[in-house]
């Protein structure tokens, strides 16, 4: 054997060779996921759960590193902890497909485990944070103003919700929590735009006026879920005037058919008006009666 | 006094006469009529029949929802403060106190939240609104496919038509009057529509609004309109229409003993009008029912008309809806010449609804100019006796349908869950498409049931006979066969060449009958 | 009227309709003052008037007042003669009053100028146009403030932004509405940017040129392949592009969004540059 396959073929060789490539891997890795910040002992367990989750669950659309993947899924980078929880939360991921809009349903995870996951994508970059919604603090009437000038366009302003273009919906704002509203303004989820411009006392406004369009309806009569005059209008139809006909058709309707034999031949009272018109465009002298009716 | 000599002769209570037992009601309308001489007058009224199929009620529809709309109006204007002034909502409502809004709004919202019954008052007062123009539709419609607009009919169905214009018009301004969001925007629609009228659009637009939008006039302006104008025109045409067909009398369906020169049904006192009143009470239920139920334009949630502020779903009353559809699926055309512009809303917002009212002003002309027919018509048809007008009937309601689908478009891709676009698409097709595939269909259907043997409904045929060769005999003379309503002698040859060979056979054998009695 | 055996079953419906009627406002009476009063003073309403409609029209149709009779209509002819007596009147008054030509001609020309002077009165009704519609209240240095009056910070966070404004100074003037946008520079086309943007900011007038509605819908469609920016107006579904120049993609409208030139100040918040180069919204004929 030579010189130079006897030190590859040398044991302390492959031994470096292997804690090297391991260093490599782990430098690559960790320079991979950025920055890591400073992470205190509690959030460990929370961490790996997150990373475990994460690696099952939403690398497959978003990257192993959270970089995104080319017609599955964006990259996460930009995506904070406000991000995260709202997806989560309102069951909009995990998405069977990109094509499909993300619409609220069940949410598919526990306490834990959303808590795990919000935990580790925030490790993976930057984004805004859950922000803190507190409905008490802020101004209903306030709220409604903003909500008519920014959110009612898209979401009706019954918080029904209504097609945007392209086939999306903006949803029926009915369930949604005030942390909710609070992150989708921040975040813009969706097709939805940031509503950069909005400060915090603004969302806790508009996330007291939102609670209100939740309440049992004002009125005590029933809505039609919200749907505004075409509901309305339908409603005439269907429960005022299909009613009405009916009950013309039971009022108006000849007892026995239209063979039923007339009973009685009845004259005008005014026998000489009668007896006068009876020829039609015949060339009859006017009869002047002195003071008749 | 006259009235102790007057004695009345033919016992109408039915019981044994004698001054004692006259009611008051009676001696009251006794004491009218012979201070103004129109007993005879009275008697023949009271006696008066009327036919009793139950489509020609649906007038009545209208008539009732609109005497509900009086009675609720009126009860609302007593709370309503047409204006547009500035001030804070500081009422029962909690999400919009502190809200800057208009003093209409403001009544508005104290009517509906403050006032004991007025939430119900208003919202009977909106269901009634949807309720009679809908009631006026159909009506209108009955009118049209059974023939009923022909001379000497022609004038009331103008008159018709004309209080449908005003009936639209009554339902946008009063939805127009609370000044929230919605409305308000309905109100932003029509200032474009008139400032896109040639010559004299922007002036006429400073006219209406006391200046550029949005101005704090407009609703003060329209309250005096909705109140007074309107309701004011509507009663005087209602009640000349109304007198017309008390004075030309009702038309009837053909049948056994009607004729041209008689009405067969009950008279109007105490059969019909007992009928009558009951129905009023019964629209009177149905309307009291629908606003104790259900919401209907619920203004707070809309919140006061503000600048820059829209929703979605943003549709007028339904029977505007028309207008709504023509306005979102009009394609983007657009005239320029020179420096001027035809606005694509001056197509889809004036000339659409011209056409439309138009066509429906002319209906009983071009009734006339397509059949040469001039003579006077007391018996209705049925929709299949005249199949053409039918099918134009039924091309027109398609065309207008699309048009309302058209206005609800963004509803309708929301609620199947596709792009707007895709139905926007779609409906422009079935209007271009629709009317005259219904034209054919509807056309083709009457013939068919025209031609239908057998003496089951065959009213315009008088009692027909089957003879033992498979023909049919129909056993009057002929004079007497038109008067009972029955056909003209050619009639049938006139079917049998419009269309194809199918009723030849049959039509040739009634027509063979024909010749042969005379 | 023929002798007919009551109709029981007639007869206790209709009974019983009544009954309900009077039970119906006894409930809207009580439901008056109840909590829920819309409800069952409602309900009572509708009940008592419903057992009066069914009540009635029962009595009507089965006991005692059915009938089937017919009556002669008079013909609604006019006879020749009655047509020439017609005309002869008509022929006496041109014999009389028709004899002066001068005279009528005077008369209508006294009624239409009565009618002129009403002009007057009418056009009070509005000002005449004096071009305030030319102009709104931005001008060259006027900030873009929300409806709170705050400024936007040309480096505000946040990619496809959406936000309301108006020109400091005019906040609430409904010409002056303006929807500002941020997208990433890149997406803006030539010429969207040669009017005036800012990174990536970019503002629209708020007024759809269609019929005047709001413009407040962006959606903002991220499905593969590519992303479809839309603004779209929740009246008639009006679709304006809006990384370029607002231009009229789909509905009914037809012409652009004016845009609304804009740069930052030296405290790094967005102005306007200058006023909008065409009257905004829905236009009169001669505006175009």
């Amino acid at each position: 054997m030579s010189r130079l396959s006897r030190l590859l073929h040398s044991p302390v060789l492959v031994a470096v060779a292997l804690v090297g490539a391991l260093a490599g891997g782990v430098a690559l890795a960790v320079a991979d996921a950025g920055a890591a910040p400073a992470q205190d002992g509690s959030d460990g367990p929370l961490l790996e759960l997150g990373s475990e989750l994460y690696a099952t669950q939403c690398s497959n659309c978003h990257g192993v590193s959270g970089g995104g993947v080319e017609g599955r899924g964006p990259t996460l980078r930009t995506e904070g902890t406000a991000a995260t929880d709202f997806v989560l939360r309102t069951g909009r991921m995990p998405l069977a497909s990109p094509e499909m809009q993300a619409q609220a349903g069940p949410v598919r995870y526990s306490e834990e485990e959303i808590l795990a996951l919000v935990a580790f994508v925030d490790t993976l970059g930057d984004g805004p944070a859950i922000p803190d919604v507190d409905p008490a603090r802020g101004d209903v009437a306030r709220g409604g103003e903003l909500y008519r000038l920014n959110c009612a366009a898209c979401h009706v302003a019954s918080g029904a919700g209504a097609p945007i273009g392209g086939g999306r919906q903006a949803p029926n704002l009915l369930d949604s929590t005030p942390t909710e509203v609070g992150e989708a303004i921040l975040i813009g989820p969706g097709a939805m735009p940031v509503f950069g411009a909005l400060d915090a006392d603004d969302i806790d406004s508009i996330a007291a006026y939102i609670e209100t369009l939740d309440e049992e309806n004002a009125a005590g009569t029933s809505s039609f879920g919200g749907a505004g005059p075409v509901a309305e209008g339908l409603a005439a139809w269907l429960l005022a005037l299909v009613p009405l006909i009916a009950l013309t058709r039971w009022i108006g309707r000849p007892k026995a058919g239209r063979d039923r034999p007339v009973v009685e031949e009845l004259d005008p009272l005014d026998e000489a008006v009668a007896d006068r018109r009876t020829e039609p465009s015949a060339d009859v002298a006017p009869v002047r009666s002195e003071g008749s009716s | 006094m006259t009235d102790h000599d007057t004695t009345v002769e033919t016992g109408e209570t039915g019981d044994d006469g004698g001054r004692a037992r006259r009611g008051v009601v009676e001696r009251s309308v006794e004491a009218v009529t012979t201070r103004t001489g129109t007993s005879t007058w009275l008697t023949t009224t009271l006696r008066k029949v009327f036919p009793t199929h139950f489509s020609f009620l649906w007038g009545e529809l209208a008539l009732y929802s609109f005497v509900i709309l009086l009675l609720t109006g009126t009860y609302l204007t007593f709370f309503f403060e047409g204006s547009q002034e500035e001030l804070i909502y500081a009422g029962d409502y909690e999400p919009l106190r502190g809200q800057e809004v208009s003093a209409a709004f403001d009544s508005v919202m104290r009517i509906s939240f403050e006032t004991k019954g007025g939430l119900l008052i208003r919202q009977m007062h909106h269901w009634a609104a949807l309720v009679f123009v809908g009631a006026v539709a159909i009506h209108m419609a009955r009118v049209y496919f059974t023939g009923a607009f022909r001379r000497p009919r022609d004038l009331n169905w103008v008159i018709g038509v004309a209080l449908l214009v005003l009936a639209l018009a009554a339902g946008f301004t009063g939805y127009s009057l609370p000044d929230d969001l919605l409305s308000g925007t309905g109100l932003r629609i029509t200032h474009a529509i008139i400032l896109s009228i040639p010559f004299v659009g922007e002036r006429l637009t400073y006219l209406i609004f006391g200046g550029d939008w949005p101005g704090t006039d407009i609703v003060g302006r329209l309250y005096p309109v909705h109140i007074l104008l309107i309701p004011g025109l509507i009663i005087v045409l209602l009640t000349v229409h109304l007198a017309l067909v008390w004075h030309q009398k009702h038309t009837q369906f053909r049948g056994p003993g009607r004729t041209q020169s008689n009405v067969v049904g009950e008279r109007v006192w105490p059969a019909f009008a007992l009928k009558s009143i009951g129905l009023f009470f019964l629209v009177a239920a149905v309307i009291t029912a629908m606003g104790a139920l259900f919401d209907i334009n619920a203004v707070w949630l809309y919140g006061p008309y503000d600048v820059a502020e829209a929703t979605s779903y943003a549709q007028p009353d339904w029977y505007i809806g028309f207008l709504e559809g023509s306005l979102r699926l009009f394609p983007p055309w657009e005239t320029r010449i020179g420096g001027f512009m035809i606005n694509n809303i001056v197509y889809s917002g004036i000339v659409v609804p011209t056409l439309i009212f138009g066509g429906l002003f002319a209906v009983p002309w071009i009734e006339r100019r397509l059949t040469g027919d001039h003579a006077d018509h007391h018996l209705a048809d049925r929709p299949r006796d005249a199949p053409n007008r039918t099918g134009i009937g039924a091309a027109s309601i398609t065309a207008v349908t699309v048009l309302f689908l058209g206005g609800s478009q963004d509803v309708i891709a929301g609620t199947l869950n596709v792009s707007v676009g895709r139905v926007n698409t779609a409906l422009q097709i079935l209007f271009l498409v629709g009317p005259p595939v219904a034209f054919w269909l509807t056309r083709r259907s009457c013939l068919a049931l025209l031609d239908r043997p057998g003496p089951e409904r065959t009213e315009r045929r008088a009692p027909i006979e089957r003879l033992a060769d498979g023909g049919y005999r129909v056993p009057l003379e002929v004079e007497d066969w038109m008067d009972a309503g029955g056909a003209a002698p050619g009639h049938f040859d006139r079917i049998a060449e419009e269309h194809s060979v199918r009723g030849t056979k049959q039509a040739h054998t009634h027509s063979e009958n024909a010749r042969r009695e005379t | 009227m023929t002798d007919r055996p009551v109709n029981t079953r007639a007869h206790r419906a209709a009974v019983a309709s009544f009954v309900v009627a009077i039970v119906g406002g006894i409930v809207a009476a009580w439901g008056y003052w109840s909590d829920e009063t819309e409800v069952w003073l409602g309900v009572g309403l509708a009940a008592s008037s419903g057992g009066i409609g069914l009540g009635l029209v029962a009595w009507a149709k089965y006991l005692d007042l059915d009938e089937h009779v017919a009556q002669r209509r008079a013909p609604l002819r006019t006879t020749p003669a009655e047509r020439e007596e017609f005309h002869t009147e008509l022929a006496r008054s041109r014999a009389t009053v028709g004899r002066r030509p001068l005279l009528a001609a005077l008369l209508g020309g006294s009624l239409a100028s009565l009618a002129v002077g009403f002009v007057g009165p009418i056009g009070s009704l509005g000002p005449r146009p004096r071009g305030e519609r030319d102009a709104t209240a931005w001008a060259a240095g006027r900030r873009l403030v929300t409806a709170d009056g705050e400024p936007i910070a040309v480096d505000s966070e946040g990619f496809d932004q959406l936000a309301t404004v108006f020109p400091e100074g005019g906040i609430g003037r409904d010409d002056s509405q303006v929807v500002l946008l941020r997208v990433i520079p890149g997406l803006l086309t030539e010429r969207t940017v040669a009017r005036g943007t800012v990174e990536g900011w970019v503002a629209y007038s708020k007024i759809c040129t269609h019929a005047g509605c709001s413009v407040g819908l962006f959606g903002v469609d991220s499905r593969p392949p590519e992303t479809i920016r839309q603004l779209v107006c929740p009246c008639h579904q009006s679709v304006f592009d809006p990384v370029d120049s607002a231009r009229p993609v789909g509905g009914p409208a037809t012409r652009s969004l004016p845009q609304l030139a804009i740069g930052s100040d030296d405290e790094g918040f967005l102005v306007a540059l200058d006023d909008f180069d065409r009257p905004v919204g829905p236009v009169a004929w001669d505006e175009a």
